[in-house]
C-alpha cells in the first residue's frame, strides 16, 4: 500500500468517526452563538451617562447602573458616596440632574422587553435616598434625560410592564421633595416610548416619542389640571421619524433630530398660541433640515449656530434662524451624544471649538467657524456620552466604563479611573 | 480577521436586515408576518441544498448494507486489515457517488443564513438605545422601512422581542411546545430508516434530543426568533416532504401522508426488515461469538423498535404465526 493511500484511508476513518462529533458541535455552537445574540441584543450596556459637576464633584452613572461621585482634586471616587450601595440599576444612560441640595437621576435593565427601572432622589452630600429605602420603582425603560421644574421632577417612560394593555410611555410628573405622601403626582399617557426624555424651558415640558410625536406639557401646579391631566398638553407635533434623541429647548424654540434623518426648529411660543397647527409653520420661522442621517445628539446652540450631530459621524452648522448648513464636517464612528462647545489654547489667545464624541473612538475638537479639524483627545475607546469642561480639563466617560480627563490646552491625557471599582487604567 | 466581518456584515447581515424592513414596510407594518414570509423566502432559496443534503443521505442509506458487510468482514481484525476495510469504504462510496462529509456539506453552508437570520431579527427590533442607534448604519439609503423606525413588535398579541418566558401569555406557553414538534416531525421525515442497530440508537436519540433541547431554548428565545423557528420548521417539513418523494410519516404507529405507492413500498420495506430480523434471530446459534454478541444487539434494538411500534410489530407477529 503506497502512502497516498494510506493517508487517504486515514482521512477516510478520521472522517467517518468524527461526523457524529462535528453534528454535536455545529448543534451547539449553533446554539451558544444564538444564545449570545440574544444577550447581546436585549440587554441595555449603559455608558452613555454624562458627568456633571457640581461643588467641584464630578457625578456620572457607571456601566453597572451606579451613580458615582468623583473627586478631581485627588483624582479618587468617593468609595462612601454610590448609588446603590450594593449592584448597580443595569444601565443608566442620562446625566443626573441636581437641583439645591438633591440629586436625581434614573436608570433601569432589561431583558427584551421585560424590564425593571428605578428614579432616584438622593441626598447629594451622602448619597442617601429621600424617598425611602429605594427610589420609585417602575417596570419600564428609563433612557433619556430627566428634568425638574420647581418641585416637580418630571421622566418619560417606555410602556410599562405592569399594564398589558397601557399606553407606549407615560409622561410623569413627581414630587422631588422629601416626606411626599405621594411620590407620583400625575402622569400623561404617551403614543410612544419617551427615550428622548425631557427638554425644560420655563414651565413646560417637551417630550418626544418613537411614535414621532412631541409633546408640549404644562407641568404648572395649577389646580386645573388636577381632574384631568392630558388638559396639561398644551400641544403636539407630528415629526416624520422617530423622536429618540434629547431636545434642546431654549428661549421659546425647541430643537432635535429624528429618526426620518431631519433636524427641527420648532416655534414653541407660536404654538402655544396657536396649539391646533401640528405641522411644520415656517410662517414663525420653523425650519427643517434633511440631514441625511438619523438624528439622535442632542442639538447645540450658540452665536445663532446650531450645531446638530447624526448617526453617521457629520456634524452641521445651521443657521439658527432659517436652518441653512453654514458647514459640515465628518468624523469616524456614530455621534450619539451632543459635543461640547469650549475655548481651546491657539497661542495665546483662544477660541471656540466643539468636542465630538466619537462611537468609534476619541473626541474630536472641530472649529466652529468652518468645521476643521483642530485636534483630539484621544480616548482609545468609544464615546457615546458629552464631555465635560471643568477646571481646564475634559472628563469624559468613554463607554468601556472608564472615566478619562485630558489637559484642554494640550489634549494631553492626565488621567483615568474606572467608574465601576475606582481603580486606576490608562 | 476584518475581512470576515465585513463579508459577513455586507453579504449576511445588511441584505438580510434590509430585507426584512422591507417585508415590515409592503406586509402592513406586520414583523410578525414580514419574518413568516421571509423565512419561507430562505427555505424555498435553500432548496438545492436541501435536495443535495436528501439525495446523499439516500444515496448513503442506499449502500449502508454494503458498508455493512465491509465492516463485518474486517470485524475484530487490526493492522493492514482495517486499512483494507478504509480503502473498500472509499471505493465503495466512490462506486455510488456519495461525499463522507456530503451530508454536513449543505448544513455547514446553511449555518451561517440561519446564524445571521436570527441575528438579523434582533438587530431589526432592537430594544435597547445602542441597538437602535446602530441600525441606522445597516440600512440601505434607498430603503423606504427606514423612516418607520422603530417597527412594531406586536403580533398576535405577543411582543417579538420579549423572551418567550417573560410573559404568562397562552401562545407563549405553546410557542416551545410547537417548536418541539415541529422540530420532532422534521428530523422523523429527514431520517432514513436504518438496519444499523448502531446509527438506528443515534437516530432516535437526535429525534428526541432535538426538539426537547430547542423546546426547552424556545423558552428563553425571543418570541420572534421561536417563531422563526416554528415557520422554519414547518416550510422544511413542507419541503422535505416533496423533496423527500412524497415519503409517509409513521408517528404513533401509523402512517401519515404519502402516496398510495410510497406506502406500499414502506410497508414492503418494513416486511423485509421484519423478515431479515426473524432471520438473524433463528440462525443466531449457529453462528460466531461475535455474530452471537451481533444478533443480540440485533434481538434488542428488535425489541425496542417493537416498543416503538406497536401496531406494526402486531401485523408482524400475525403474519409470522400464519
Amino acid at each position: 500500500m503506497t502512502g497516498h493511500q494510506k493517508g487517504g484511508l486515514e482521512r477516510t476513518r478520521r472522517v467517518n468517526g468524527s461526523r457524529k462529533r462535528l453534528s454535536v458541535l455545529a448543534l451547539l455552537t449553533f446554539v451558544m452563538i444564538v444564545s449570545a445574540a440574544c444577550i447581546d441584543d436585549l440587554t441595555p450596556e449603559g455608558g452613555w451617562s454624562s458627568p456633571v459637576v457640581e461643588n467641584d464633584k464630578l457625578f456620572v452613572g457607571n456601566r453597572d447602573g451606579n451613580l458615582v461621585r468623583f473627586d478631581p482634586a485627588t483624582g479618587n471616587l468617593d468609595q462612601n458616596w454610590r448609588y446603590p450601595r450594593g449592584d448597580g440599576l443595569g444601565a443608566i444612560y442620562s446625566s443626573p440632574v441636581i437641583v439645591g441640595d438633591k440629586i436625581y437621576g434614573a436608570g433601569y435593565t432589561c431583558r427584551g422587553d421585560n424590564c425593571d427601572g428605578e428614579i432616584f432622589a438622593l441626598n447629594l452630600a451622602d448619597g442617601s435616598s429621600i424617598w425611602g429605602q429605594t427610589g420609585l420603582e417602575l417596570k419600564t425603560k428609563l433612557v433619556g434625560p430627566i428634568g425638574i421644574v420647581g418641585s416637580t421632577l418630571l421622566v418619560g417612560t417606555g410602556e410599562l410592564g405592569e399594564e398589558d394593555d397601557g399606553p407606549e410611555g407615560y409622561l410623569y410628573g413627581l414630587d422631588a421633595s422629601t416626606g411626599a405622601s405621594s411620590i407620583v403626582k400625575w402622569r400623561i399617557a404617551l403614543d410612544g416610548n419617551a427615550w428622548s426624555g425631557v427638554a425644560i424651558d420655563g414651565s413646560t415640558a417637551y417630550v418626544g416619542t418613537t411614535a414621532g410625536t412631541i409633546y408640549a406639557v404644562d407641568t404648572s401646579d395649577a389646580d386645573r389640571f388636577s381632574a384631568d391631566p392630558d388638559s396639561r398638553i398644551l400641544w403636539t407635533f407630528e415629526a416624520e421619524g422617530a423622536v429618540a434623541g434629547p431636545i434642546l429647548a431654549r428661549d421659546g424654540d425647541i430643537f432635535f433630530g429624528d429618526l426620518g434623518s431631519n433636524v427641527y426648529k420648532l416655534d414653541a411660543s407660536a404654538r402655544s398660541a396657536s396649539p391646533t397647527i401640528s405641522r411644520l409653520n415656517t410662517g414663525t420661522g420653523e425650519w427643517k433640515f434633511e440631514a441625511g442621517a438619523w438624528g439622535w445628539a442632542r442639538p447645540v446652540l450658540e452665536g445663532g449656530t446650531v450645531f446638530v450631530s447624526v448617526l453617521d459621524g457629520t456634524i452641521y452648522a445651521l443657521d439658527e434662524a432659517t436652518g441653512t448648513k453654514k458647514w459640515s464636517a465628518t468624523i469616524d464612528g456614530q455621534i450619539v451624544a451632543a459635543p461640547t462647545l469650549f475655548d481651546r489654547k491657539r497661542g495665546e489667545t483662544r477660541e471656540r471649538a466643539l468636542a465630538v464624541p466619537s462611537g468609534e473612538k476619541n473626541v474630536r475638537v472641530i472649529s466652529v467657524i468652518d468645521g476643521r479639524e483642530l485636534g483630539v483627545f484621544v480616548t482609545d475607546e468609544p464615546v457615546k456620552s458629552t464631555p465635560l469642561v471643568h477646571g481646564g480639563n475634559l472628563y469624559v466617560h468613554t463607554l468601556n466604563g472608564d472615566l478619562k480627563w485630558f489637559s484642554v490646552d494640550d489634549t494631553n491625557q492626565r488621567g483615568c479611573i474606572d467608574l465601576k471599582g475606582g481603580g486606576r487604567c490608562d | 480577521m476584518e475581512i470576515f466581518g465585513i463579508l459577513w456584515l455586507e453579504v449576511i447581515m445588511r441584505p438580510m436586515i434590509n430585507s426584512l424592513a422591507l417585508l415590515y414596510h409592503v406586509l402592513f407594518s406586520n414583523f410578525g408576518l414580514s419574518i413568516i414570509v421571509f423565512t419561507v423566502f430562505i427555505r424555498i432559496v435553500m432548496i438545492p441544498l436541501t435536495v443535495r443534503q436528501t439525495r446523499q443521505m439516500k444515496k448513503m442509506q442506499g449502500i449502508q448494507p454494503k458498508m455493512k458487510a465491509i465492516q463485518e468482514k474486517y470485524k475484530g481484525k487490526k493492522g493492514d486489515a482495517r486499512r483494507q476495510m478504509s480503502s473498500e469504504t472509499m471505493a465503495l462510496y466512490k462506486e455510488a457517488g456519495v461525499s463522507p462529509i456530503g451530508c454536513l456539506g449543505p448544513m455547514i453552508i446553511q449555518m451561517p443564513i440561519w446564524i445571521g437570520f436570527y441575528r438579523a431579527i434582533l438587530r431589526t427590533m432592537p430594544s435597547t438605545p445602542e441597538g437602535m442607534a446602530n441600525l441606522s448604519g445597516l440600512f440601505y439609503a434607498w430603503n423606504p422601512a427606514i423612516t418607520s423606525v422603530p417597527f412594531d413588535s406586536q403580533f398576535l398579541g405577543i411582543s417579538l422581542v420579549d423572551l418567550v418566558s417573560a410573559v404568562a401569555l397562552p401562545w407563549n406557553y405553546a410557542l416551545p411546545v410547537l417548536v418541539g414538534a415541529s422540530m420532532f416531525l422534521q428530523q422523523k421525515m429527514t431520517m432514513n430508516p436504518t438496519s444499523d442497530p448502531r446509527q438506528r440508537q443515534t437516530n432516535q436519540m437526535m429525534l428526541w434530543m432535538m426538539p426537547i433541547m430547542f423546546g426547552a431554548f424556545t423558552w428563553q428565545f425571543p418570541a420572534g426568533l421561536a417563531i422563526y423557528i416554528l415557520f422554519s420548521n414547518i416550510v422544511g417539513v413542507i419541503i422535505q416532504y416533496y423533496v423527500g418523494g412524497k415519503q409517509p410519516v409513521e408517528l404513533f404507529g401509523r402512517s401519515f401522508l404519502g402516496t398510495e405507492q410510497s406506502r406500499a413500498e414502506r410497508a414492503a420495506q418494513i416486511a423485509a426488515e421484519a423478515r431479515g430480523a426473524s432471520k438473524k434471530i433463528a440462525s443466531s446459534p449457529e453462528e460466531s461469538d461475535d455474530d452471537d454478541q451481533s444478533a443480540e444487539v440485533q434481538r434488542k434494538d428488535s425489541r425496542r423498535s417493537d416498543r416503538n411500534r406497536p401496531q406494526r410489530s402486531g401485523r408482524r407477529t400475525r403474519r409470522r404465526r400464519r
